[in-house]
């Protein structure tokens, strides 16, 4: 027996001996290649005392626009003193700037931190979404530790839990069991979206439209949701940015996205767009109540705003940049 | 469950301990359940097809035993290998079939495809049970009487999805016995399996991206990318095959059983048929055995000799898949094997190095055949080594380079040794930093998101 025991006794020693010689000569390398997302963040944010914090949103172009300036760099742009500096990476929600806000390390510059608040990283497809495995592996190196337990999780594919099939099916269950406010036209995400596939929409003619029915059905299942602030994960990552940024002392600023509401409107119904809204009031008034500055943005674009006509996205054209950098410059230029 | 994941990192020990814990008369009842876990991690419900396959040998087992009359032990036999024969046929080559039926019927009666999903280790399992049905057959063993202890031969988890084939009269007593755990088998078990995932998880992985780019666009690289492309796929499916065999080997050793040796240094090999002698040998022997030999051998008359071994060695290319590629790879070897024997006399005035070379190239074309997708793939491989040479563009890295002159040095210098034994009696200081160097190796250098084994294909 204690022969057994002084082998393991130098198998840990000998692990632990493995992971300083990782951490010293092989770590840095891993993160350039597995965790670019987090090595970026790290340099910015240790340089900068402004940072705004985004998805695609940030910096998709219309083919048309002749202004290709991302919503922060116009932003920055007109308040050159405040050094805004952007980090957007695709995909990405409340749970990433979370979790990198927490690395900025306490010597660090920052003074104020802008992060989008997207209404449809709230819905089911996003939350178990399939390009989640790919963000969460990118996090994984910099996070686990001791750093050769996570290499060695990371080689043996065992980042993330869940399969794509598995998130697909959670994903499904939620829309599924989603309880829908009674004012609502059903009483779920998933009946709402059948019915409307059912009956179809309908043009002025009354024929039925595949796409629109389509898409109509898509942005039911983006937004048809009710928010439960008391277990829904978004919710929490904001709760969490929010105690942080108090912590910190950062001034923290949510900015609203514009969503494509006339559009819903028009596809899905008026139910649809009045339960966007209240979704918007509720975390409106919660984070306003947790003394963040909230720029609500969700109705302020027309639906020629919108670059992706056919599918339910948060990329605007020049105008609508600029209309988002219009009302943020306008915050940012308030005394908080 | 794979081998190169943390759910089998996490399994392997489980079940280690409860074997353990286990009175030793029902340990094979934990191995039995932990076989079925195992395999019910990929899809559950084709446990059934294992199940049937189990069954049906079982039973026919027990009556082939019991028959008198040679033609009813023949009727059982027949009844064997239509039910083996014909679940592997269904499942791995009819929509092949099919398809080759489709291009000679009119298009008016071309037949629908059938949807079938290849069950992971179906040609391992299936080729398995028929080895005990005509081992049975040829009064070789004596059958199985107890269901359980043969489903556990059927299904015994470190094997069971891509061998090596075991023979009933080699394993079955062994898992009957179930040994209580030994510090030199668990030792040994656990470098064979540390060496292993090296030879999957960094050496495989890492040059399975660079042959992959190159096959994915073969119309855009030129000869000393053709030429790369090749030497790596013949160093990565060596270190797939042969890592999986070694896990498998040290898994089992863990329970204190041998598995035999799937391989053995087969790129030093200096003669066809002594690649096939070092190569997946499990499958290797069971053709000579179950095929070769019941066709007549090297007993028959010359022309009939030379049929046999077309046939052994088309069989073994199609046992691997369903396409022509493999049939042409599987050939390939027959006609080299055939064409040795033919100049044996000329070839063994030949230096050893010149053959040994001359073998390496004839292996390294052959699996052009064997990676290629479709023929029209691999003939253009082939019209690639026409062109004038230059320098190379496919994406290789310093850990695919390293891992290819690794595999190269360590298959010369450690010949048909495998690490468990070469490393078994050194030194404890070398032993242990060679265990830091391979499990810092397998660590840091292994690739996340790596290729599936290879062979989980077959």
């Amino acid at each position: 027996m204690s022969k057994l025991f002084q082998r393991l006794l130098a198998m840990f020693a000998l692990l632990f001996a493995l992971n300083l010689v990782y951490a010293r000569f092989g770590l840095k390398a891993d993160l350039e290649r597995y965790s670019p997302m987090v090595l970026r963040f790290d340099s910015i944010a240790s340089a900068t005392e402004a940072l705004y914090m985004g998805e695609s949103s940030n910096w998709t172009t219309a083919p048309a626009d002749t202004d290709m300036r991302s919503i922060s760099q116009m932003v920055a742009d007109r308040l050159p003193e405040l050094g805004l500096i952007d980090f957007t990476e695709p995909a990405t929600h409340a749970s990433y700037y979370l979790r990198l806000l927490e690395r900025v390390p306490p010597e660090a510059k920052l003074k104020t931190v802008v992060v989008t608040l997207n209404l449809r990283s709230f819905g089911a497809d996003w939350v178990h979404s399939r390009l989640e495995p790919q963000l969460e592996r990118q996090m994984f190196l910099a996070e686990i530790k001791p750093s050769l337990f996570a290499r060695l999780r990371l080689g043996f594919g065992s980042t993330v839990l869940d399969s794509p099939e598995r998130r697909e099916r959670i994903r499904n269950r939620w829309w599924d069991r989603e309880s829908l406010p009674a004012d609502m036209p059903y009483p779920s995400t998933r009946l709402w979206d059948r019915a409307l596939n059912e009956r179809g929409w309908l043009d002025s003619d009354r024929n039925r439209q595949q796409d629109s029915t389509q898409l109509g059905c898509h942005y039911v299942k983006s937004y048809g949701f009710a928010i439960d602030t008391a277990s829904h994960p978004r919710v929490r990552d904001f709760d969490s940015i929010a105690r942080l940024a108090k912590r910190r002392q950062w001034r923290l600023v949510l900015l609203i996205l514009p969503e494509n509401i006339r559009q819903a409107e028009a596809l899905a119904g008026l139910e649809l767009a009045r339960l966007m809204r209240r979704n918007r009031d509720l975390l409106m008034a919660r984070y306003e109540s947790m003394g963040v500055e909230v720029v609500d943005q969700l109705d302020a674009l027309p639906a020629s705003s919108f670059i992706d006509k056919d599918w339910t996205t948060e990329h605007y054209n020049q105008e609508g940049r600029r209309t988002i950098a219009d009302a943020l410059v306008l915050r940012l230029n308030s005394i908080p | 469950m794979l081998f190169d994941s943390l759910e089998y990192l996490i399994f392997l020990p489980l079940v280690l301990g409860l074997y353990s814990l286990f009175p030793q008369r029902s340990r094979w009842m934990l191995l039995l359940a932990a076989s079925y876990v195992f395999y019910g991690f990929w899809r559950i419900d084709y446990l059934g097809l294992m199940l049937i396959s189990t069954l049906v040998d079982w039973y026919i087992g027990l009556r082939l035993a019991q028959s008198r009359s040679d033609l009813r032990r023949k009727i059982w036999l027949g009844v064997s290998l239509a039910a083996n024969l014909g679940m592997l046929g269904y499942f791995k080559y009819a929509r092949w079939i099919v398809e080759n039926l489709n291009i000679l019927l009119p298009p008016e009666n071309v037949l629908g495809l059938p949807e079938v999903l290849l069950p992971v280790g179906i040609s391992f399992y299936t080729f398995q049970t028929l080895s005990y049905t005509l081992d049975v057959y040829f009064r070789r063993v004596e059958p199985e009487k107890e269901l359980g202890r043969f489903a556990l031969y059927v299904s015994y988890f470190p094997q069971l999805v891509a061998g090596p084939i075991e023979r009933f009269d080699r394993l079955s007593p062994q898992l009957k016995e179930s040994k209580d755990l030994r510090w030199e088998d668990f030792s040994a078990g656990l470098r064979l399996i540390l060496f292993g995932l090296v030879l999957k998880s960094t050496v495989a992985d890492s040059l399975a991206p660079v042959v992959d780019r190159f096959y994915e666009e073969v119309g855009s690289f030129g000869s000393t990318d053709a030429a790369i492309a090749s030497m790596f796929y013949a160093a990565q499916i060596y270190a797939d095959f042969s890592g999986y065999s070694l896990v498998a080997i040290g898994s089992a050793r863990l329970f204190g059983v041998e598995l035999m040796n799937n391989f053995a240094a087969p790129y030093r090999a200096h003669s066809i048929a002594g690649f096939w002698q070092r190569w997946h040998i499990s499958l290797s022997t069971w053709f000579r055995d179950y095929v070769y030999l019941p066709l007549g051998g090297n007993r028959a008359r010359a022309f009939v000799w030379a049929r046999n071994i077309l046939i052994v060695f088309g069989l073994s290319g199609l046992w691997h898949g369903a396409n022509w590629t493999f049939l042409i790879w599987g050939l390939g070897h027959g006609l080299l094997y055939l064409l040795e024997r033919r100049f044996e006399p000329l070839l063994s005035k030949t230096p050893l190095a010149l053959r040994r070379a001359g073998v390496q190239i004839g292996v390294v074309l052959l699996w052009i055949w064997f990676r290629s997708p479709d023929a029209h793939t691999a003939l253009e491989v082939f019209a690639r080594f026409a062109q004038q040479p230059e320098l190379p563009r496919l994406p290789v890295d310093a850990v695919a380079v390293l891992s290819f002159l690794g595999l190269a040095v360590w298959e010369w210098t450690a010949g048909a040794r495998r690490f468990d034994e070469l490393i078994g009696s050194r030194p404890i200081w070398l032993r242990w930093a060679v265990y830091a160097v391979l499990i810092y190796v397998l660590i840091a250098f292994s690739r996340p998101g790596g290729a599936d084994f290879i062979y989980f294909r077959f």
